[in-house]
């Protein structure tokens, strides 16, 4: 993944300019224009930025996190029956396109930002919301593909270690990465949680990202050395032949993958707040995601046709529901 | 020299001292009181690097958003102005529309002959875009609309109903 990044812009803030995990990203793009900055909030959360245009030609800042190390989870994201659920953000903003991210509507910046301090994030963590012994949900690739960028950061072994020492800790780490290279079995208490679509709604709306045979392929690496396994099916993206075209993909994934091995299943609809949509439309009016048509219900804008869509995944899941556990995300 | 162009506003320093010219990626103000980042989402035939001026009057300038200033710094301008007039050129190229110009026309027109109040006008955009991005015939479609003598409210309603309907392709929706 790191190799198709063609970063022509690096801002790095300057008290992190020596900092080990700047000068090991900063190795990966040599040609790379640096510019050195004082505060990446001077960049990141400046006004009338062109999210869209960033986006398409993304540089990449290096920052120091040193405040928000940590946030409490929507209540817009399955909490999987946790009530401690929160999240961080190592990394902000993406490498992928996926057309129904819901980024662009809350970052004024498309450039990709990294806090190459994790170390002081799981710090923050640990004596903020660890050293409470109730059990904690913590998501660490919302804002991000973290996963998939680790051969960029190498990051993961340190969330690793954490949750080996914290058993009241769930971590999910979310991705579509299409490679899974830990050797070592990692804690169960890492749900390593797998974004998958039909592959023809990700030709359609997931710009850049690796193809769902490659995701499948690292989940059965995963699977192999014995790592927790969540399938995310979401979001559910109407098309023209749905019916035909979900129950294909689940008939495809249970082809391929060993259902009685995975952790859970979760499925859910594209959702986002009646706020976030404004801004969502005002930055990309001409989304793909824009082909289908939304309602408002009380707390979220979502697909007319999001009902339909999980009456269909839960007919073809029908059979699986006694051997794993499905998430189904409705209001 | 400030050039407004139609796509960016160029902000030009000359400095005879340079052998070629350079695009600014940062420039620090009457002693860093405004440091400015110009996002730089172009190709360009230029060296870069950050620059210092120690008396800048014209502040406005950098009100101007991050996307839309090109800040170079130039051995004579008139000279890189010429040279450089075919980059320029392209920098000012427009961006191919999201709908083609018989579309756009049809979908004003349509809006006028159905006497669309404004919120039906968002309704009825939105299907618009909705049936562009799944490359209906969106053109085909708005013709006849756009030749309808619309009587009453109850008659407008009626006929923008069944055109989302049909914009949206609902029948075959799942």
């Amino acid at each position: 993944m790191v190799k198709k990044m063609k970063i022509k812009h690096i801002y790095i803030e300057e008290k992190i300019l020596n900092h080990t995990n700047t000068q090991e990203i900063l190795k990966h793009f040599k040609e790379a224009q640096k510019i050195i900055i004082a505060d990446y909030r001077d960049l990141f959360n400046r006004h009338q930025q062109n999210f869209m245009a960033q986006k398409a030609r993304q540089s990449l800042i290096l920052a120091a996190c040193t405040q928000d190390y940590y946030y409490k989870a929507s209540a817009n994201c399955e909490n999987y029956g946790h009530m401690r659920f929160y999240y961080t953000n190592v990394m902000m903003n993406c490498f992928y396109d996926c057309s129904y991210c819901y980024l662009k509507s809350i970052y004024n910046c498309g450039h990709f930002l990294i806090f190459v301090n994790n170390d002081a994030i799981i710090e923050q963590i640990e004596t903020n919301l660890l050293i409470d012994p109730s059990p904690l949900y913590l998501a660490i690739s919302y804002n991000s593909d973290f996963f998939a960028f680790d051969s960029l950061t190498h990051f993961i072994p340190s969330w690793l270690a954490l949750a080996g020492h914290y058993q009241n800790l769930t971590l999910e780490v979310k991705t579509k990465s299409p490679h899974f290279t830990l050797t070592k079995t990692p804690p169960k208490n890492v749900i390593f949680a797998w974004s998958l679509l039909p592959q023809s709604v990700i030709d359609q709306y997931e710009q850049h990202t690796p193809s769902l045979n490659h995701r499948i392929e690292a989940i059965n690496k995963a699977l192999k050395i014995g790592a927790t396994v969540r399938l995310s099916l979401e979001p559910l993206i109407p098309s023209e032949h749905s019916e035909q075209i979900y129950t294909d993909f689940i008939c495809d994934l249970r082809n391929q993958i060993d259902f009685s091995k995975v952790d859970s299943i979760n499925v859910g609809g594209f959702r986002i707040s009646a706020q976030q949509m404004k801004n969502f439309i005002k930055k990309d009016p001409y989304a793909p995601v824009f082909a289908w048509p939304f309602v408002r219900t009380q707390t979220t804008v979502r697909y007319k046709a999001e009902d339909t869509l999980l009456k269909i995944i839960k007919k073809a899941l029908e059979q699986d529901q006694k051997k794993t556990k499905i998430y189904f995300f409705d209001e | 020299m400030i050039l407004k162009k139609k796509n960016y506003t160029y902000l030009i320093f000359e400095n005879p001292k340079l052998i070629e010219p350079y695009l600014i990626h940062k420039i620090g103000l009457n002693q860093h009181q405004i440091i400015y980042y110009p996002d730089i989402l172009f190709d360009h035939p230029f060296k870069e690097k950050a620059l210092e001026v120690l008396t800048f009057e014209n502040q406005a300038i950098f009100q101007t958003p991050p996307h839309q200033l090109v800040i170079l710094e130039v051995p004579h301008i008139a000279h890189f102005l010429e040279v450089h007039k075919t980059w320029l050129e392209t920098m000012d190229q427009a961006k191919d529309p999201f709908y083609t110009l018989a579309e756009r026309t049809v979908i004003d027109q349509s809006v006028k002959t159905l006497k669309l109040s404004v919120n039906q006008k968002i309704q009825f955009e939105k299907a618009c875009i909705a049936a562009k991005l799944r490359q209906m015939p969106l053109a085909t479609i708005l013709d006849p609309y756009t030749l309808m003598i619309i009587k009453n409210k109850f008659e407008r309603n009626q006929r923008l109903n069944q055109l989302l309907n049909q914009l949206y392709g609902e029948k075959n929706e799942n």
